[in-house]
């Protein structure tokens, strides 16, 4: 092992170790990690700032950034809230409908923007529903965080780690659809069915109080009708450019961007409007993390860790597959998914050549164990972290281990069924 | 002139009442704020925002769309928020610097301890410490303005 390899794994496991903790903030640990692979010369700036395999990955970066402005001017629109109120009185205030609804809405959402933003919005629709019908809120936002964490695994641009593996492995939204989504649909029908074990004691209400939630009238929340139709046109016209790619050839990226543009263009939101909702510290947390793990491939220590993979699951594409799925769970329980995955992907790119013509089957062991892993414990993914920081400032507070013992039961029947399904469907 | 010149009687309650009772004093008297009384010491001056912010729910006050939504035939339910919590549950975990001044402080001191702990209003109390008055922002403000430079 030469100096280098040393170097770069002490800067690597260094910025891990203060990500994972949170000694430092995440995107201080990054750059932090990403300055100095740059400085002790284990990567240089045409790698890291050019190279393809090696550095940031800007269809990444510009792909959330562009679904981040759309998101954010969507958001304004009070669509969210609209659809979970109509949904509290189509269930006529009956509590289990009414959480089926909610998180159907959440995984849907989540499919087709984003986990935080869907659950920030419908989250506070919940508290008020709940009060009316005088439910307790905390299984109707379990049930919505683990709905959003599935939801979101379904689509390329549902979980930020779906982004990652998309760009790095080539693969197209219409390849998440068919690949992953139809799992999805079959894991939310059944996280449906656990919640209706899980928190039946939750289902009890007053019926004297349904008329509390049909006095509701969710057209209210629609603030701005004509900005609500130009922001599900261009998200459409977006979701049609991702589909059509086949034809188009338009990379998820150049589609989201457009559609930011236009968006901006054709309605009254300002610039600064516009951006006002962009995470920008995400973007630039992305972009250290490239650059740290593309100093990894320089230094061969990625092609090292997938030769030592190889080597120890004898080649063996379901073994791989199947090892990959269950570590990646794990490991997504614990600590951040997009770092893991940011770390993960040229390793999976590796093994993934070398086993041909099975290899893309290890795209999606990666996608659905690192997406659904995040349901394991509160601070699996950010989703999770944000309700339950939104549940304590709102006077409901979700215990860290509370959490968890759904979560991790949840995370089980996941594993159960996410390990047959890529052994029967592809194997 | 001094502060006893500008002060005038103002809407005092216990910090052992009831933070409906509060609510409804600043209502009734329509002022800003309360001052909060412990036995006859003021310990804080309470205001309407203050108020608000534990009677509107904080999942209302975060999403403007859905604070559109709720009728106000609810607000009885808001109310509900109140009851069971005293004036001292209303006031926050890190107390504030009072604004208060004793009847003898000048008007230009006056200003500068409103000014300073931004506070439209100054509790005046005496050298036992017991509340006499309070001065208003807008008194101060008439007698500092009251000729064209």
């Amino acid at each position: 092992m030469s100096w280098a390899h040393v170097a770069a794994l002490v800067v690597f496991v260094g910025a891990y170790v203060l990500i994972a903790t949170e000694r430092v903030h995440r995107v201080a640990a990054a750059l932090g990690g990403a300055a100095l692979m740059l400085a002790l010369g284990l990567t240089d700036g045409p790698a890291a700032f050019y190279s393809a395999d090696t550095g940031i990955d800007w269809n990444v970066i510009f792909l959330l950034f562009g679904m981040m402005v759309i998101v954010g001017v969507i958001r304004r629109t009070g669509l969210f809230e609209a659809l979970a109120i109509h949904a509290a009185k189509r269930a006529r205030g009956r509590p289990f409908l009414v959480l089926v609804l909610l998180v159907l809405i959440t995984a849907v959402a989540s499919a087709l923007l984003d986990n935080v933003t869907t659950v920030l919005l419908v989250a506070p629709v919940t508290f008020l529903v709940c009060e009316r019908l005088a439910l307790p809120v905390v299984p109707y936002l379990i049930a919505e965080v683990m709905a959003s964490n599935i939801g979101g695994a379904a689509t390329l641009i549902g979980d930020p780690p779906n982004i990652i593996i998309g760009s790095r492995a080539g693969l197209s939204f219409n390849d998440f659809l068919v690949n992953v989504a139809p799992f999805c649909v079959v894991m939310t029908i059944v996280l449906i069915g656990l919640c209706r074990v899980l928190f039946r004691r939750a289902f009890v209400s007053d019926p004297t109080l349904v008329a509390e939630v049909m006095a509701l009238s969710e057209r209210e929340a629609i603030r701005d009708w004509r900005l609500l139709w130009q922001s599900l046109g261009v998200l459409a016209l977006v979701l049609l450019g991702f589909v059509l790619h086949p034809v188009l050839h338009y990379e998820p990226s150049v589609v989201a961007l457009l559609g930011a543009g236009l968006l901006v263009l054709i309605s009254t939101v300002t610039v600064e409007d516009a951006l006002a909702d962009v995470e920008w510290e995400t973007l630039v947390f992305f972009m250290g993390l490239f650059v740290m793990v593309g100093a990894l491939v320089e230094t061969g220590i990625i092609g090292g860790l997938s030769d030592w993979f190889g080597g120890v699951l004898g080649g063996n594409t379901e073994v791989t597959a199947v090892v990959l799925l269950l570590v990646s769970m794990v490991l997504s329980g614990v600590i951040d998914n997009i770092p893991y995955v940011a770390t993960m992907a040229p390793v999976v790119a590796e093994l993934a050549r070398h086993q041909s013509p099975h290899g893309h089957v290890l795209w999606w062991a990666l996608a659905l164990g690192a997406d659904l892993g995040g349901n394991a414990t509160a601070v699996g993914a950010s989703a999770n972290v944000v309700v339950l920081g939104m549940a304590k400032r709102y006077g409901s507070p979700i215990s860290f281990w509370h959490f968890t013992k759904y979560g991790v039961l949840v995370t089980l029947v996941s594993a159960a069924l996410a390990v047959p399904y890529v052994l029967v469907r592809y194997f | 002139m001094r502060a006893a010149d500008l002060m005038e009687e103002y809407p005092s309650i216990d910090v052992t009442a009831s933070a409906l009772g509060a609510a409804r004093t600043i209502g009734a008297e329509h002022r800003p704020a309360v001052v909060v009384l412990d036995g006859v010491r003021p310990v804080a001056v309470l205001p309407s925002s203050q108020v608000m912010a534990l009677l509107v729910p904080p999942y209302l006050q975060e999403d403007p769309s859905l604070v559109h939504v709720y009728d106000e035939k609810a607000a009885d339910a808001l109310a509900r928020r109140l009851s069971g919590k005293s004036v001292g549950d209303l006031l926050p975990e890190e107390r504030r610097e009072l604004p208060v001044v004793r009847p003898e402080a000048t008007l230009m001191e006056c200003a500068a301890v409103m000014a300073r702990l931004h506070s439209p209003l100054l509790v005046v109390a005496g050298k036992d410490g017991a509340m006499q008055g309070a001065v208003v922002a807008s008194t101060v403000l008439e007698r500092l303005v009251a000729r064209d430079p």
